[in-house]
């Protein structure tokens, strides 16, 4: 009787160890952010390489658009995109061929997510579809594998 | 002289049952209290204490500082994880007030959102944003003739 008694102590007491279950290793791969920062003047388009080193989600971030001159911020609808990198007999980005745009105003949270395959060198864009007055600074923010 | 007989006294051989009896239990609740106490300091990690944490998992930051005429005051902060950032500005003048991302070089903010705002208990701004760095910032809208003192909240993820 006391060995049983014992034996069921025992078995309560390893029991009550069980949250130490393995979980399962996450396999997401971690997304390194970018930025890209410049001037756009009216009518124009600009786009920034980058490489992507394996399968995965891209976001694009149109988070700023301001007046060069002054402080504050310019809420003008914009095209924003992302396509695979144009590179010339050296290996130099020359543009930007695109796969994806959406048109957006500045936010704070990504107005573009896709996934991007094969791992390859692709380009973020951003271009002036009407509705600047006048040059503005932006920021993009990429985040990529 | 005295001679050893080999004869016990019944009430002594009882007594020496008993204690050896008692001996044996005394043994074996030792045991199971060694093996309990092994087995229990392996459940240790469940009762490790945690730093409290806040149950929403906002931040709430208070800024107070000095815009001058014709300038701005930034401020950095960062957020966590994707949520709302809100800025109330409490106190000053009525001013520009916006949040972006810092510049990369020289200080300073890109906003992505401004208003022109007046100091009240009610958030002037509330706007989603990614898990990043981002800044808030004052400005003269070209009102100020003198440096002037504001406070403003900040909350976020």
């Amino acid at each position: 009787m006391r060995r049983a008694a014992l034996l069921a102590v025992l078995v309560a007491f390893c029991s009550s160890c069980g949250d130490d279950t393995p979980t399962s290793p996450s396999s997401t791969p971690t997304n390194a952010t970018e930025r890209f920062d410049d001037i756009i003047n009216v009518r124009e388009s600009k786009f920034f390489p980058f490489s992507v080193g394996s399968s995965g989600t891209v976001t694009i971030n149109l988070a700023s658009l301001s007046p060069v001159n002054r402080p504050g911020a310019v809420n003008a609808t914009m095209e924003i995109g992302w396509g695979k990198a144009i590179k010339d007999d050296s290996g130099t980005v020359i543009g930007c061929d695109l796969a994806r745009v959406t048109q957006t105003t500045p936010a704070l949270a990504a107005q573009l997510s896709d996934t991007l395959a094969p791992a390859s060198d692709y380009c973020a864009n951003i271009a002036d579809v009407g509705g600047l007055r006048e040059s503005v600074n932006f920021s993009m923010r990429i985040s990529h594998p | 002289m005295t001679r050893d007989s080999g004869f016990v006294p019944r009430h002594a051989r009882d007594a020496l049952r008993l204690s050896k009896g008692g001996t044996r239990d005394w043994s074996r609740w030792l045991v199971a209290a060694v093996g309990a106490a092994v087995i229990l300091a392996g459940c240790g990690s469940d009762n490790t204490p945690t730093t409290p944490s806040n149950p929403s998992g906002t931040v709430k930051e208070n800024w107070s500082s000095v815009v001058a005429p014709g300038g701005a005051s930034t401020r950095s902060f960062t957020v966590n994880s994707a949520g709302n950032i809100v800025v109330t500005l409490t106190a000053g003048p009525t001013v520009g007030l916006g949040v972006g991302l810092p510049r990369t070089s020289g200080g300073g903010c890109r906003l992505g959102v401004s208003v022109n705002a007046s100091a009240a208990t009610t958030p002037q701004i509330s706007t989603q944003a990614d898990a990043g760095q981002y800044c808030v910032q004052v400005f003269d809208l070209g009102t100020l003739t003198d440096p002037i003192g504001f406070a403003l909240t900040i909350e976020h993820q």
